[in-house]
């Protein structure tokens, strides 16, 4: 059975986009074509105009995976600074146009961790090596950044403080984002955009605009309107479940048309 | 791991418990059997300290010989596995055609070879390192290469991403998180390289030096207590091999693995 079958997506450039659906939807196979790491049996990506594996090709790529990957014989420093010491082509080609990569020491103080720059990953907390991930994938100034559930092994608070300051970083690293997560309420908070995704084989059952006004990184959220989008996206969950795997939609009702988004 | 440090009492006083036993119980059976007029049996142990202490340039020249024959074996055999391992590693197809073998041969007794080797290659030092280079190979290259298989995916996935040469993660991910495979394969590999030396030595006629030769020059004479002699210094030589692979192993893995210590 192929892992996605009929998923026919746009995501708008510097928006950020939530992938979101039950296990084995083909949202991770999906991040990973994007990122150029698996290659479509039919169909096509492009990743600003191009093939993926050219913006790969170009560390327009930023990827920060489920574990933080971080090499536990660098210090956080060198971990961060590991996309520039790679391929090094793709820096003089870059060099001419776009903009270069970020101070990368500047980017680990921004996500807290100017006191331990010269740690190494097994000293740090899971939620400080996920930092780290992240600021290593968004100090190379990607086009995409691509995040595969990434605070899903840490708690709920430092989850928490992860998600603000993922946001605070996007709003001056401006890139597309492509978020998977499980969390309806994570999805809600950080995007832009919602895709709700079925499966297997995966395919895109929605697309939602969350409409919900920036900065979201404080407390002054309308939370009203916050609970209509999560209320409407775990109703469409519920039915693309039921829709996949037979019998009725647990504990809510028929969401066809999004009736119960209000 | 323990925490106790190893001159703690608890540590180390079992094992010289045991020790003296063991040497107490030698000491009355090879003197019952002496009595009985059998010491081509078991020779006493006075009798083997006595050989060792009074030749002592002896056994350290053989000792040399066959350690410095079983480290060149080890650098040869573990040198070539590292860089097969690292081109199977790189060429799938290869490794689908040789690894097999690999594992197969693994399984072999390749001392066995011992005998054809030294026909091949002649006296001199040449066929025992190459016995112990081949006994070595094996299993490091087993190991390394399913160590340098073993890299994360997900770091994998990231050095992928940015599109990093084959050169770059081999250099920057792979070989270093081969390096707790590679200190696995040496603790196997060190004491069985003197296994492969005394072996070799003990197959080449004419060989005049090494503690596998005294050991068979001295049996064929009836002559137990160099015998014995001889296998007390191979075990402190392994007990010594394991300990420093050991100190370096823990220097190099708390830095390139923390944690799995």
């Amino acid at each position: 059975m192929p892992a996605l079958a009929g998923v026919d997506l746009d995501v708008r450039q510097g928006s950020f986009t939530s992938l979101i659906g039950p296990s084995g939807c083909g949202k991770s196979t999906l991040l990973r074509a994007v990122a150029g790491l698996e290659e479509p049996d039919g169909g096509s990506v492009t990743v600003c105009g191009r093939p993926p594996s050219a913006a790969a090709a170009d560390k327009q790529v930023g990827l920060v995976p489920q574990t933080p990957a971080l090499l536990p014989w660098l210090t956080v420093r060198a971990n961060a600074e590991l996309p520039q010491r790679v391929n090094r082509r793709a820096d003089r080609r870059r060099a001419a146009g776009a903009p270069g990569p970020s101070d990368v020491v500047g980017v680990l103080r921004e996500v807290g961790l100017g006191a331990v720059l010269d740690a190494y990953p097994h000293e740090l907390s899971g939620g400080m090596q996920q930092r780290v991930a992240l600021a290593r994938a968004v100090a190379m100034r990607p086009g995409v950044l691509l995040l595969d559930e990434p605070f899903s092994a840490v708690d709920e608070i430092t989850r928490e403080a992860l998600r603000r300051q993922l946001l605070a970083l996007w709003e001056h690293v401006p890139t597309t984002v492509l978020f998977v997560t499980h969390s309806v309420r994570e999805a809600v908070l950080l995007s832009d955009v919602v895709v709700v995704m079925a499966g297997p084989p995966g395919r895109v059952v929605d697309v939602v605009e969350v409409g919900l006004p920036r900065p979201r990184a404080g407390e002054h959220l309308d939370e009203r309107a916050l609970h209509a989008v999560e209320d409407r996206l775990r109703a469409e969950l519920s039915a693309a479940w039921a829709a996949t795997h037979g019998g009725p939609a647990a504990g809510t009702g028929p969401a066809a048309g999004g009736e119960l988004g209000a | 791991m323990s925490t106790r440090p190893w001159w703690h009492p608890a540590t180390w006083l079992p094992a010289a418990v045991a020790l003296a036993l063991l040497a107490t119980a030698w000491q009355l059976a090879a003197t019952a059997l002496a009595a009985r007029g059998e010491t081509y049996l078991l020779p006493l142990p006075a009798d083997v300290l006595t050989e060792l202490v009074g030749s002592p340039g002896r056994y350290l020249s053989d000792a040399w010989t066959t350690l410095s024959t079983a480290l060149l074996g080890v650098a040869a055999g573990g040198l070539l596995a590292v860089v097969l391992a690292v081109v199977l590693s790189e060429v799938p197809l290869l490794a689908r055609a040789v690894v097999p073998l690999a594992v197969v041969l693994n399984t072999t007794p390749v001392v066995a070879l011992a005998p054809a080797l030294v026909v091949a290659f002649g006296f001199g030092r040449t066929p025992k390192v190459v016995v112990t280079a081949i006994v070595v190979f094996f299993p490091v290259l087993v190991t390394v290469l399913s160590g340098l298989r073993a890299a994360p995916p997900d770091a994998l996935a990231v050095l992928r991403s940015l599109r990093a040469s084959r050169l770059e993660v081999l250099r920057r991910l792979r070989l270093p998180a081969a390096l707790p495979a590679l200190f696995t394969a040496l603790r196997v590999v060190l004491p069985l390289s003197v296994v492969g030396a005394v072996v070799a030595e003990f197959v080449a006629a004419g060989s005049s030096a090494g503690l596998g030769t005294l050991i068979t020059t001295s049996a064929a004479n009836y002559q137990l207590a160099p015998v014995y002699a001889a296998i007390i210094v191979l075990a402190v030589m392994g007990v010594l091999l394991l300990g420093a692979v050991v100190a370096v192993e823990r220097r190099v893995l708390a830095r390139y693995a923390p944690g799995r210590r």
